[in-house]
Order: C-alpha cells, then structure tokens, then sequence
C-alpha cells in the first residue's frame, strides 16, 4: 500500500537513508550547533589518550622526580589542566548537544507540521499513510535525534577508543591486538541481537498499540462510561493482561538468548584481559617497561575495555534509529497540494463534469459520473442513506479533495487551479467537527485565518443560538471548555454543535455555506431557531445542507436524492414527491411520526 | 535539609521494592542478591590484585607461581561476575515484571471503582495519566536503581574498609573528595520533578494540538478555514515556553555541574600530590601509592554512579507514592464506596446468576426503579437536578424530553449510578430486593464508543455471557439492521474493525457504528436500556427501522430513552418533560397533547416542518 512500509529486511541495508536525512535536518538552524559539535568531539576524542600519557609519564618517571621538583610540579601542573580541561570541553560539549537536539526537536515538528499543511487531504485517507504518520508521530522525534545527535557520542567515544589503541601499540603491538581481537565478536554479536531486535518491535508493534488502547479503554473518561455500565472491567484487564503476557515472552525469549552469548563473549574478553596482564608482567621481567608504567597499562586496559563497551552499545543503540528513518524520509516524500495564487470568482456557479472520486488506494467509486450544475445563490439540500457519497460530494465542492474523474468548474475555471484561495469562499459545518479545547473565542476563531473582531465573534454567536449560554459562561467568550485546562467548562453536544455552526458564520462573505447534519445535536427549540435564521444567514449564498431530518427541505429550492454515489433524483420537493421514488419513501417514513 | 528527607525516601521506596521482590520470590532473589554482591564487588577484587602484583614486583621476590596464581583469582572472580550478571539479567527480568504487574493491577482495579464526577476535573485526568505511567513505568525503574543502589552501597564500603587497611587516616579525605563534586544532585532531582509536574499541562495541550495538525478528520477544518496556522503559533507558544523553562534549568545546573566537576578534579589532583608527598616520605611503597590513586579513582566512580541513579529514582518515587496514596485512598470529589474486591468479576458472576435465575420469567417479576427527592449539583454551576420523583416500572418504555441543558443526560447518569446524588436517593428494586446500579443497565450514548476491536466483542460486549454464542449473536445482528456490516466483513465475526491496529481493519461509517452500539445495548439481557439520541447518525429509513426494532425488542425489558427526534417519543408509554433540573409533565403523548402544555409546544416546533407544504412558508415557532 502507498506510504505504507513492507518489512523487508534486505531494503534496510541502505546507508545512504542517513545522508538523506543529515541534509534535511540540517540546515541554517541546526548546522551551526552540528558543526561546532563535531568540532568538539574530535577534541573530547583525543583527551583520554593525552590524559593516559600524562599518567604514564607521572609514574613512570615517579622515583626520578623525587629530586627534581619543579619537574614534579610541572607533571602535575600539566596532568591537572589536562583533567580540568577535559571536564570543560565535556560540560560545554553537553551544552552544545543539548542545544542541538533541541533545536533538532523543534525543526522536525515543524517540518512534520509544515507537511501537513500541504499535504493533499485524500492521502490521509489511506491506511498505509495513516500508519505512516501514526509512527513517525510517535517515534519520529527520537529516532532523528538518535540518528544525527546520538552520532556524536558515538563518534567520540570512537575516536577516544582509537587514541586509546594507539598508545597500546606504542608499548607493545600485542596489547592492542589482544583488546580489538575480543570486541569483534561483541560487535557482529550486537548487530545480529539489533537486527531480531528491531523485526520483533516491528511485528509487536500492533500488539503494544493494542495493549495501549486496551489501557485507554480502562483508564480515559470517553469510554469510563460504557464500561462501568457494561461491567467491562474484567474483561479489558484480562485481554490487556494476555496481549502484555505475550509480548513480554517474546520479548525475554530474545533478551535470553542474547544475554547468554554475550556473557559467553564477555568471559573470552576477561580472559583477554588477563593475558593483557601476563605479557605486561613479562615485559616489566624483561625490563622493557617500569613498575609504573605498568600500573598505567594495568588501569589503562580495564579502561579501554569498558569503553569499547560503550562505543558497542551506543552503536548497537544508534543502529536501531535507523531503520525508522524510512518512515520519515517516506511521510517527506507525501505528494503536496499545488497551490496557486489565483482567486476563485465571487459569486460563482458551479458546473461538475462527470465527476466521479475514488479514494487512494481504493478502486471503490464513492461518486460515480455526476453532472450537475449549481447557479450561484441556490439552496440545495442533500439526501440519502449513509455511504450514498454525500458527504464525500460536499467535499469535492468545498475543494478539499480532487476528483479522480472529471472536473468541477467554478466559473468556467477549473476548481483545481484554483487552490487554496477558492477554500476562502466556503464555510463548512463539519459533521465531525472540531471540538476545539480552547477558549469559546478560540472556537469560533477556527472559522477564519485573521483574528476576528470581537463584535464579529458575538454576531456569529447569536446567529447559531449559542451566545444564549456563553453570555452565562463564567467568563464569557474567555471560558476555557474541554478538560485540558483548569475550571475548564464541558459542553454538551448540542452546545458544541452551536459553536461549530458559528465558526462558519464568522466570515460573513462567504460565497458557499454547507451545513453538514448540522442540526443533529440541537433540541427542536434550538433546531427551529435556526431554521428560522435560515434565510438571513443563506442570503447572498449558495447554500448545501446535507440531513438526515428531511425537514430542512422546507427551506430549499432543489434536493437532491444520492443513492450509492449517484444522483438519482433531482428536483424540488413537490417534483419529487410525484415520483414516488427514494425521496418519497424517505419523506413519508419520516412524516408517519409526526402524524 | 529537603535533600536529606528526600534522599530517606527514595532509600525507603528501595526497600519497599526489596521487600516485595523478596515476598515474590524468596530463593531467586537471595541467588540474585549473591551474584549482585560478586558483580559489585569484582571491581574490588581487580584492584587488591593488581595491588598484591605491583608490590610483588616492587619487592622484585620471587614472581612465579605467586603472580600467577594471583591472575588466576582475578580471572576466577571476572567470569563469576560475568556468569552474575547473566543470571541477575534473566532472573530479574521476570521478577520486576512480575511485580510491576501487581502495583498496575491494583491501580487498575481502584481506577475501576472512581464514580464518573472524578473524571470531571483537569486535575484527575492528568493524575490519572501519571498513575497509569507510575504502575507500568515507575515501578519498573525503581526495581532496576535499588539493585545500583544496594551495588554502590557495598562496592563503597568495600572500598573504604581496602583503604583504611592501606592508610587509615586517608578514608575520610578520599570519601569526601569522592562525594563534594555531586553534592548538587539531588536538588537539581528535585527541581526537574517540580518542573516535569509543572509542565505536564503543557505537554497534554501539546500532545492534543499536534493531533488535530495531524488527524485527517481535524485537518479538513483547518485547511478549509486556513486556521491551521493559528493552531500551529499555539502549538509552537506552548512548546516554546515549555523549552525555555526546561533551557533554564539545563542551563542553571550544568553551570553548577561544572563548577562543582572542576572543583572535584582539583581536589582529586590535591589528594594526588598528598599521596606522591606521603610516598616521597617513605610512608608507602609505590603500589600502595597507585593503589591509592586507583582508589580514588574508582571511589568517584562509585559515588558517580550513585549520584546519577539515585537522584532519578526521585520522580518515580513521587509518582509511586502517589499511586500508593491513590489505592488505599479516595479521589478528593470521590464519594465512599463499599471495598469490592474486582468489583466487576462479582457483578459479572451476579448478571450471570440474574439470567439464569431471572431469565425469561424475570421480567414479569416486578422491578423497578424508584427516585426520590433526587438533586444533583456539579461542582462549579453547570447543571444540576432539583427534586426529581420518579418510577420507572419494568416493561415499559420512558421518554425524557426537553430542551438542551434540561438535566435530561444529568439525569440518565444518575439513574445509572454513574454519579451519585446529591440529594435525595434512587432504588433498584428487583424481585423484592434490593440491587445495585451496576448489575441493572445496558446503555447506548449520543457519545458511544467504537470499539477497535473485532465485530464480536464490539456486539458482545454487552452481553459478555453470550460472546461466543455465534448463532445468535448472527441472529441479532440480523435483526439490528447490522446486516450491511455482517456482509462487509465477509461475515466472519472475529473481523477487525476500525483501522487503529489493523490495517486491514474494517472502516466503518458514524451511522454503522451507530447501529453497532445500539445491537450492543440490545444484545444485553439486563433489566433496563437507556438510550441517549440512539439514531443521530442515521438516515430517515434506518432510523424507522431502529426505533420499531427498540419497540420490539422490549420483550419485558425497561427502555428509557432520550431524544431530540420528538416523533419518536411518542412511541413511549410515559413521556417526561423536563426543564431546569425538574420534570414539568409527565404522561403518554395523547394525555400530554391533551394539556396543550410545554410537551404540546415542543412536539408541535418538530412536527411544523412536516406539514402543509406551500412553498416558500417559513417555520414559525408556535405559540
């Protein structure tokens, strides 16, 4: 499926995805830091080798120093700028990546956010796209700072193990080849252990969303209800219990295995260690090296030991990071929405030609074939049972998807380069609208790109019914609603309902208002209210209104009748109800409870 | 003196993790703690041994096999701590899941037990969020720190008896260049939880931000209005506020980290020439003198170490002390509840036993549901419920009607036992006793869950005794108008839907799982079903179908039903109009019409737009 990624373990061989991300995240903001950062750790790299000669030359030379004490001081003098030094570089060191990853953290999201403003909205219809993005939201972040930030570490903790090898060889060959020789092993070892390790997180990872969800379920307050009344306690537990059972056997099974080579590995590098050992003592018989320089080669080894651990470990670490940056590099590589500067006319007809729509990845038609025109300032209302594509039809004439088929003319100009200015002429209650958590002001703000003036905020209010409850909100238009915010208000559906229908009634020269079922929280008090509104709020516009409650169709011109992604009756109410078709049925079944 | 206090309770948390591992399982964790003390303690061994070789060498006596046999322990006591490590790795892997689980199940099941006006508050829910991460993450950390911690402990120790035995004036000298350098520590702990607490709001606003700039559904809102810039300024207000706060302490601390480090290696360098002065004076001999120095060495190694785990343990601590507090506790808004242990497995056990008790012929027997002088008040205005009487009697269908913010779902809560009265009280009768709230109920909410799950479960939750009960489970669904849904998944009932964890999950549209959650509540063999606006999503024959279907299938039951779709009411034995927290009338839809009373007003603003229809007339609002 597009976006989405086969697990494919020969594709993740391609060093080249790293390059690809170093150039996009590193730009203007961040490769100032990232240079000097590399800078730094060429330096921190070399320290702990200055640091293992000066002790060499402390006390290897201790007992000829007694006499000279200047010399004496000297060492000391140099061995303690040395450690302190070293201490500086580090903390400015930590500084410098502390900063990075920040300013990494924050050009990511906004590389994440920027996409999806541009994005094209069918896409996140795909399930293969909703995934993608569903991981790089969660994982993302990490896995980029692991991939450019974690390199550093690694990088330095390279470059100190290597100076560090080097002044081995400079006492004797063998000790550096005794070191390097055990830590082979390690690494092919670790590789292999990350390799599992990643395809097991991978196939895992529907389970641990699962069992994320399944804590949702017991835990967040939109489901708190159904399962108390329900008594669904046990039942989540217990599955949440099973999910988290498995995945943890799996889990330790690999951490097993493992853990067993590696202590395998681990006592073949003591034993390493120990012969490093045996050939200094045989060295110091042979007068090749002092008693001192000894006791440096002895710490000296357990050092260089314990860090090529870590340089392991890190790389072990760093390399999982890396089979995640094919999301990213595929969430970037999502087609953009063309956008022009062009204008759509005011006033305008809208002309569909043959139009029909299939979402991505689906060779399912929801529309198929329609053609229509709608003059300017018609009121339209839309019909039909679910999944009849009325929905998705508002949508292509809002602009917010593109047909596969066809064209839609908005004044003779194709919608499609008229992108995204068009999207100013329309308001659009959403049947899933926002609920925004912010203030009420906030809410109806959604409804326009500039901050509105406050009379137009109220104005919008009234015209939707709501301002009859923010006017005794606590604080008015400032009261925050939803439950992010302290004495956050919570509303009830059709107060919500009311603000969404605000938002669109913001911007007063829209040229195209839909209301999609946007009387279906609201009481019949509040239903009428806007019904009677209506005509003051459709004036000037061309107006589409998709319900179920075929009473609306009293306040239209046309209605049109959609029947599995076709228009199959077209007509006023009266034309329609002579054909005895779809829209008959409907109105009648509806009529029978009023009567 | 904060420091102190809080480093006595990181300690005491330590030993209350020890302790419960060592309830769980005794012989694994005395072979853990042995192989723990040999890997703490190798380093240890390493330095007496490569001090007993140096001295060996010094005094140039005889090497062999004494050198030797001296590798050969060190190497001995290297594979035992290698051989440690695995076991302590595999053996206590499983011990700190085991125990993990046990605090998760206990946070899980108290959280079961809170009554709803506790998810009401900000404040709870981020609690919440914090229990949930203490139980399943907290624990875990702390189990794994108490083992470095009890490492340090012995490996210092060991450390400074190897150092009094060489030179016992110098112990205390060494300890404390070892320790000043991370005297910051556990105040720079205390303030980063501070600032995390601080700034979990943030990060929950953030978190909910992102999503609506990242949800398809939110998305098309946004980039029709071209508001999406403004939610994206939001997003960076909140996000660059939170980072300068977090800036600001990295910034303060790793000034002091480096103050103090530097300070550190002066003193280090200072205990150096100390020991070079005392060799030089012929105090001791130069292994003693490297021994020393490696002493310290390691000694700041240890101390180092310790410095940077317990500190941590400090925020998990807090958490799991909160999550301890939550248990035994109660919620601040929470009314006392009687202690049921897994509350939901008895009242499943007690449905059970009501089917097969009550089955059929239950519902003949009379139940009811009686309110009394019910008042309910929120905490801050919103709505509330005054002096509420009712009888809702089995076999009967009950109407509550008014306009929005009537009571009418404030009630349906209480009469659920979701929230409990402020005033007055409510009774569930069945079979001349008394019952619970829990046992009576089925619902299908304006706001019903969709569950991920697959189509069994989502049918089935309802009725958790006839899960596996294929065929009528195909039989039920067949007669909720879910047919549609049963064909598109092929009819296999193990089916995925939703698209959350299964890509290959069914999609389904708001009105099919609108009917899902209505076959849920139906598939119920409760006493009674509440239905809040059951049909907001379907189309006018759907909707047709689903009410007859809910008629039809009261077969004895109670159904109480609340909608806006006043046509439907009228299907209803008993209608109730409630306004202002009050019922106002009560009765069947021809008595009510009858009154010409507020009923009358609402029916006749519905039903307006259904008749007469000229063109062009314009809905008035009826007098």
């Amino acid at each position: 499926m597009r976006g989405g990624i086969a697990v494919n373990k020969a594709k993740y061989q391609n060093k080249l995805d790293r390059l690809k991300l170093l150039k996009v995240f590193v730009d203007r903001r961040t490769g100032g830091l990232f240079g000097l950062n590399v800078i730094l750790l060429v330096i921190l790299g070399v320290f702990p080798s200055i640091i293992v000669n000066v002790q060499f030359r402390l006390f290897g030379s201790i007992d000829e120093m007694k006499d000279s004490l200047p010399r004496l001081l000297g060492i000391i003098f140099v061995f303690a700028s040395v450690q302190v030094g070293y201490k500086a570089v580090s903390n400015l060191s930590n500084w410098v990546n502390y900063m990075f990853s920040e300013r990494l953290r924050f050009v990511f999201h906004d590389k994440i956010y920027r996409k999806m403003q541009a994005i094209q909205l069918e896409e996140l219809e795909d399930t293969g796209v909703h995934d993608l993005l569903y991981r790089v939201r969660k994982n993302g972040v990490e896995n980029v700072k692991g991939a450019l930030a974690g390199w550093f570490d690694l990088a330095k903790n390279t470059l100190q193990v290597v100076s560090l090898i080097i002044v081995l060889v400079r006492i004797h060959w063998i000790f550096a080849l005794l070191v390097t020789v055990f830590s082979i092993p390690y690494v092919f070892l670790f590789q292999k252990m990350n390799f599992n390790h990643y395809f097991q997180l991978m196939n895992q990872s529907t389970k641990t969303r699962k069992n994320h969800y399944l804590i949702d379920l017991l835990t967040k307050r939109e489901y708190a209800k159904e399962l108390r009344v329900f008594g669904l306690f046990q039942y989540f537990y217990e599955y949440h219990v099973r999910l988290r059972d498995e995945l943890f056997e799996e889990t330790y099974g690999l951490v097993k295995k493992y853990t067993i080579y590696a202590g395998v590995i681990s006592i073949a590098k003591r034993i390493v260690q120990v012969l490093c050992f045996a050939v200094g003592i045989y060295l110091v018989i042979g007068h090749r090296m002092n008693i001192g320089q000894y006791a440096v080669l002895f710490h000296t080894i357990t050092q260089v030991q314990s860090m090529l651990l870590n340089m392991v470990e890190g790389y072990k670490n760093q390399d999982g990071q890396r089979y995640h940056l094919e999301d990213i590099i595929a969430f970037l590589g999502l087609n953009a929405e063309l956008e022009t500067e062009e204008e759509a006319a005011p006033k305008p007809l809208l002309h569909m030609e043959h139009v029909s729509f299939a979402y991505p990845g689906s060779n399912k038609e929801v529309l198929k074939d329609i053609q229509l025109d709608i003059p300017f300032g018609q009121k339209v209302a839309i019909v039909g049972e679910n999944g009849s594509g009325k929905t998705t039809f508002a949508h292509l004439l809002a602009g917010l998807y593109q047909p596969t088929g066809g064209s839609i003319q908005v004044e003779g100009r194709n919608l499609k380069g008229l992108l995204p200015n068009y999207r100013r002429e329309v308001g659009f209650v959403f049947q899933d609208f926002i609920q925004f958590l912010g203030t009420v002001r906030e809410n109806v703000a959604l409804g326009a790109q500039e901050e509105p003036v406050e009379a137009d905020v109220v104005s919008a209010l009234k015209q939707s019914g709501a301002w009859e409850f923010v006017e005794r909100l606590p604080e008015m238009c400032d009261t925050p609603l939803g439950f992010l915010e302290k004495d956050a208000m919570d509303l009830s559906g059709g107060q919500w309902q009311k603000l969404a229908i605000a938002r669109a009634l913001l911007e007063q020269d829209h040229s195209i208002l839909v209301l999609d079922e946007c009387a279906a929280s609201l009481d019949p008090y509040a239903e009428a209210y806007l019904y009677g509104q209506f005509h003051q709020l459709a004036e000037g516009k061309t107006v589409l209104s998709i319900s179920h409650r075929l009473s609306v169709t009293r306040l239209v011109d046309r209605i049109l009748v959609f029947h599995k992604g076709q228009i199959v009756e077209d007509g006023t109410h009266d034309e329609l109800m002579e054909m005895q078709g779809y829209y008959y049925e409907m109105y009648r079944a509806q009529r029978k409870i009023y009567q | 003196m904060e420091r102190w206090r809080a480093l006595k309770k990181i300690i005491f948390y330590y030993t209350w993790a020890l302790k419960a591992a060592m309830r769980e399982k005794r012989t694994w964790m005395l072979m853990i703690l042995a192989s723990y003390v040999v890997i703490s303690l190798s380093p240890n061994v390493e330095l007496i041994v490569s001090k007993a070789i140096l001295s060996r060498m010094e005094s140039q006596e005889q090497y062999f096999p004494y050198v030797f046999i001296l590798l050969g322990i060190l190497l001995l006591v290297f594979i035992s701590s290698d051989v440690g490590n695995v076991i302590y790795m595999l053996f206590y892997e499983k011990i700190r899941y085991s125990i993990s689980n046990k605090l998760f199940e206990r946070v899980m099941r108290r959280i079961s037990r809170l009554s709803m006006d506790a998810y009401e508050k900000t404040e709870n829910n981020e609690f919440m969020e914090r229990l949930v991460s203490a139980s399943r993450y907290d624990l875990h950390n702390l189990i794994s720190s108490n083992m470095s911690f009890y490492a340090t402990i012995t490996q210092t120790l060991a450390y400074l008896a190897m150092i009094i035995s060489a030179s016992p004036v110098l112990a205390l000298p060494m300890l404390l260049v070892a320790v000043i350098p991370y005297c910051y520590r556990m105040n720079e702990a205390k303030e980063k939880t501070d600032l995390d607490y601080e700034l979990q709001g943030a990060g929950r606003r953030m978190e909910y931000l992102g999503k609506l700039m990242t949800d398809g559904k939110s998305l098309k809102e946004l980039r029709l209005y071209g508001s999406f810039q403004k939610v994206h300024q939001k997003w960076q207000g909140t996000y660059g506020a939170a980072a300068e706060k977090r800036y600001g302490h990295f910034t303060k601390w790793n000034r002091r980290k480096f103050l103090y480090g530097c300070f550190g290696q002066i003193l280090d360098i200072g205990i150096l020439v100390l020991f070079v002065v005392i060799y030089y004076h012929n105090k001791i001999n130069f292994s003693t003198l490297f021994f020393l120095w490696q002493c310290q060495a390691n000694l700041n190694k240890s101390v180092g170490w310790f410095a940077s785990i317990v500190p941590n343990s400090y925020e998990a601590v807090r958490r799991i002390e909160e999550c301890l507090g939550f248990i035994e506790g109660a919620l601040s808004e929470e009314k006392a509840e009687e202690e049921t242990d897994g509350l939901n497995e008895l009242s499943e056990k007690s449905d059970d036993s009501q089917t097969q008790k009550y089955g059929k012929k239950a519902v003949e027997e009379n139940f009811a549901i009686r309110l009394s002088h019910v008042g309910y008040q929120y905490a801050e205005g919103g709505f509330s419920i005054k002096d509420v009487s009712l009888e809702i009697k089995q076999n009967q269908m009950i109407a509550l009607l008014g306009e929005n913010g009537s009571g009418k779902s404030t009630l349906i809560k209480l009469i659920l036992g979701l929230y409990p009265c402020s005033s007055g009280e409510i009774r569930y009768i069945a079979d001349g006793s008394e019952q619970k709230a829990e046992t009576f109920f089925g619902c299908a909410f304006q706001d019903y869950a969709s569950y991920h799950l697959s189509l069994r479960e989502n049918v089935g939750l309802g009725n958790l005794a006839a899960m596996k009960d294929d065929k009528k489970m195909q039989a039920h669904l067949r007669e909720s108008n879910c047919q549609d849904i049963v064909n598109d998944v092929g009819g296999d009932l193990d089916a995925t839907l939703g698209r959350l964890f299964d890509l290959k999950g069914k999609g389904l549209s708001g009105g099919q799982w609108q009917r899902l959650a209505n076959a849920r509540a139906l598939y119920s063999e409760r006493l009674a079903l509440v239905f809040d606006e059951p049909t907001a999503r379907l189309d006018p024959i759907a909707e047709l179908e689903q009410m007859e279907h809910i008629r039809k299938k009261l077969q004895g039951r109670t159904v109480i039903l609340v909608s806006h779709r006043i046509g439907f009411a009228r299907i209803a034995d008993t209608i109730c109009y409630m306004e202002d927290g009050r019922i106002l009338e009560s009765g069947s839809h021809d008595s009510l019409m009858s009154q010409q009373g507020r009923y009358y007003r609402l029916f006749r603003t519905q039903a307006q737009w259904y008749e007469g229809r000229d063109c062009g007339e314009q809905g008035k609002i009826p007098e």
